[in-house]
């Protein structure tokens, strides 16, 4: 189990996460919060990238510092923003990678073409990477993380700048991955998480808002959500959602305190919902 | 096998190689355009394979019996070495360390230092005397002229583009991962922070090969115009060479130990290896701190700039001025000079062997502190 006590990280003066405490222990956790909330500092420091500046996080009990080695040796890492080699074919640069994992040349051979397949990327795995689409470098960042058979699998942000198609089968891909282990995915786009997430962890002002499963999560907004195409008529304070179109009708997808069911339409939330509904003050 | 992924690395920059290649262009290109007069010194050569290198009645009479020539070497020859006497004969050294504590105007600890070495140094030379080390060959008249060429020209255009190709590459291994956007993942992974002690070896590993590579081309290109093959078992200390600063005037090339001409080559090569590889040990720990290749050359450029500038800032009656001679940069600066006294520049005995052993703890302990910070510093 991985857990977190009480962890503070500052920068300076600036506090990036007060406080924080969290517990995994198996599937998809997805850390949904605005940019500049605090993911990836969380994740560093779940990488050992950075320390934090108060409190321990613990890898079954031992803090991970002081695992050193054997502790990265349990992770897999897919950073925001994938730095990779140009002059490299996937094939080259995961058997680097594996040597960088202290893996076995014969297994690191075997894993990489396993991995090269899982990934989709079998055309192209003697092909330099300076060609490649944002997608497939993903995929050579995913195949890299999942070298080691890790049991902490960290993605930060592994969606973003990919096109809807390949944001799909990258949550297949995540998703047939999470077998057995822990997964920390980091994003502020919802979909990504919605059907895959088990749990969704959300920051508000560097603190821990909530750490529960989707579905939770969407309760708390219940009898909150209202769908109407007279936006004017609502007179209760309210908060628009979103707005999309429908026989030529635009609805719009309001949050109100105030019960609104006799001008509009009741709606089941959902986690944008919840997302916009949280982060109504903060640039999203 | 990570090692050989960072040397790897390095083979894989084209802009190192481009570097190499221009070095050696250049090293080859001056060799081959200075190369003149070398018909006296390759004949001397020659003569030294038949004759030996000793100057005694043997060897005067095996020359007697080499063919006339009609460069007319053969008789500048036999003059040079029937006039030969044993240099290190009533050889006062003691009198020439006094001349370079006056012109420091040195005092108490750092007179007492030079007064020392210097009557250390008279004892060798007396030793010399009696060996006759002086009635060696060498490159008889020629030898001056050779012995600058080979250990002052040709080692020190080897020895600085070492030097910069050593700090380069040290600095461009250091930054690769921050160049290439690779550091969390690098660094994340099992090897980790480790990583900076693999890439130091590979560094060092590398500049020690770039300088061999340099080494072979450029004296390869040297030897194969100027053949010493004939003289390499002749003293270096030979009556022949001389050794030249502006307080002492010309006088004997003395050392420390007896050298072979081919055994100060090794030991002059061992040196610059040893330079070469403090070179990398301090460009590493600048690479640890910045993690920025182009501005970590500039600091280890400004660092030996700064160096230079030190001993004439520093009056030669303070200790910090003779510390500064110890620096890699200086060394190479007094590279015609190594093993022997170091004339009025250096303090101490053995300033070569000194000045590397010093600047390789400073630079290990330099580079223990950057990397224990680094093991503690947040990567962003």
């Amino acid at each position: 189990m991985l857990a977190l006590n009480n962890v503070t990280k500052n920068y300076g003066k600036f506090t990036a996460l007060e406080n924080i405490n969290l517990e995994f222990s198996g599937g998809v956790y997805a850390l949904l919060a605005p940019n500049g909330a605090g993911k990836t500092t969380l994740i560093k420091m779940l990488t050992t990238l950075i320390f934090p500046t108060k409190g321990e996080i613990l890898w079954n009990g031992d803090e991970i510092v002081k695992l050193d080695a054997s502790y990265r040796d349990s992770i897999g890492y897919l950073p925001q923003d994938f730095g990779y080699y140009k002059n490299h074919s996937p094939r080259e640069f995961l058997l680097y990678m594996s040597a960088m994992k202290c893996m076995d040349r014969a297994a690191a051979k075997r894993r990489t073409e396993e991995l090269i397949e899982v990934v989709g990327l079998s055309d192209v795995r003697d092909k330099k990477m300076r060609k490649f689409s944002g997608g497939m470098i993903q995929r050579v960042g995913i195949a890299q993380a999942m070298l080691n058979d890790p049991k902490i699998l960290i993605l930060d942000e592994p969606t973003a700048g990919l096109d809807p198609k390949e944001r799909v089968r990258f949550r297949n891909l995540i998703s047939s991955l999470s077998k057995d282990r822990i997964v920390i995915l980091s994003t502020h786009i919802v979909s990504d998480i919605e059907t895959i997430a088990g749990s969704v962890i959300m920051f508000k002002d560097h603190k821990l808002l909530t750490n529960d499963a989707p579905t939770a999560i969407c309760g708390t907004l219940a009898g909150k959500v209202y769908e109407t195409d007279d936006i004017s008529a609502i007179t209760a304070p309210y908060l628009a959602l979103t707005e999309h179109q429908d026989g030529g009708r635009t609805i719009t997808r309001f949050a109100s305190e105030r019960d609104c069911s006799n001008v509009a339409v009741s709606a089941a939330p959902n986690l944008e919902d919840v997302f916009l509904y949280v982060y109504r003050d903060e640039a999203v | 096998m990570v090692f050989l992924y960072e040397l790897k690395k390095l083979a894989a920059t084209p802009a190192l190689w481009g570097f190499i290649m221009l070095c050696v262009a250049f090293n080859c290109f001056i060799t081959i355009t200075q190369e003149s007069g070398a018909g006296y010194p390759n004949f001397v050569s020659s003569v030294g394979k038949t004759a030996g290198t000793t100057l005694d009645r043997s060897f005067q009479e095996m020359l007697a019996a080499f063919p006339d020539d009609a460069d007319g070497f053969k008789a500048a020859l036999q003059t040079e070495t029937a006039d030969a006497r044993d240099v290190f004969e009533n050889y006062d050294i003691i009198e020439i360390g006094e001349r370079y504590i006056g012109v420091h105007n040195a005092d108490g600890k750092i007179a007492e230092i030079f007064r020392n070495k210097y009557a250390d140094m008279q004892t060798h030379v007396d030793s010399l005397a009696a060996a006759d080390e002086s009635m060696s060959l060498y490159f008889g008249g020629g030898t001056y002229y050779l012995h600058q060429s080979l250990f002052g020209d040709v080692f020190g255009r080897l020895l600085m583009e070492s030097m910069l190709c050593a700090s380069l590459l040290t600095l461009l291994l250091f930054g690769y991962e921050r160049s290439h956007n690779t550091e969390l993942t690098a660094y994340s992974s099992k090897t980790g922070r480790r990583l900076l002690l693999t890439k130091l070896s590979a560094s060092i590993t590398a500049s020690i090969i770039a300088f061999g590579l340099l080494a072979i081309v450029s004296l390869g290109t040297y030897f194969t115009l100027n053949d010493f093959s004939g003289i390499w078992r002749s003293s270096v200390s030979s009556g022949f060479n001389k050794m030249h600063d502006l307080i002492a005037g010309m006088r004997p090339f003395t050392t420390w130990r007896s050298f072979t001409v081919l055994g100060y080559f090794l030991a002059c090569t061992g040196i610059s290896i040893g330079i070469v590889a403090a070179i990398s040990l301090f460009s590493a720990a600048v690479g640890v701190f910045l993690r920025n290749t182009y501005v970590g050359f500039m600091i280890v450029v400004l660092f030996n700039a700064l160096c230079v500038v030190a001993p004439i800032a520093f009056s030669g009656r303070t200790f910090i001025h003779y510390i500064f001679t110890l620096s890699p940069i200086y060394l190479w600066g007094l590279r015609i000079r190594w093993f022997t006294d170091g004339s009025a520049d250096t303090l101490w005995k053995n300033f070569e062997l000194l000045g590397l052993a010093a600047s390789g703890v400073l630079f290990l302990i330099l580079y223990l502190t950057a990397n224990k910070h680094f093991a503690r510093r947040d990567l962003s």
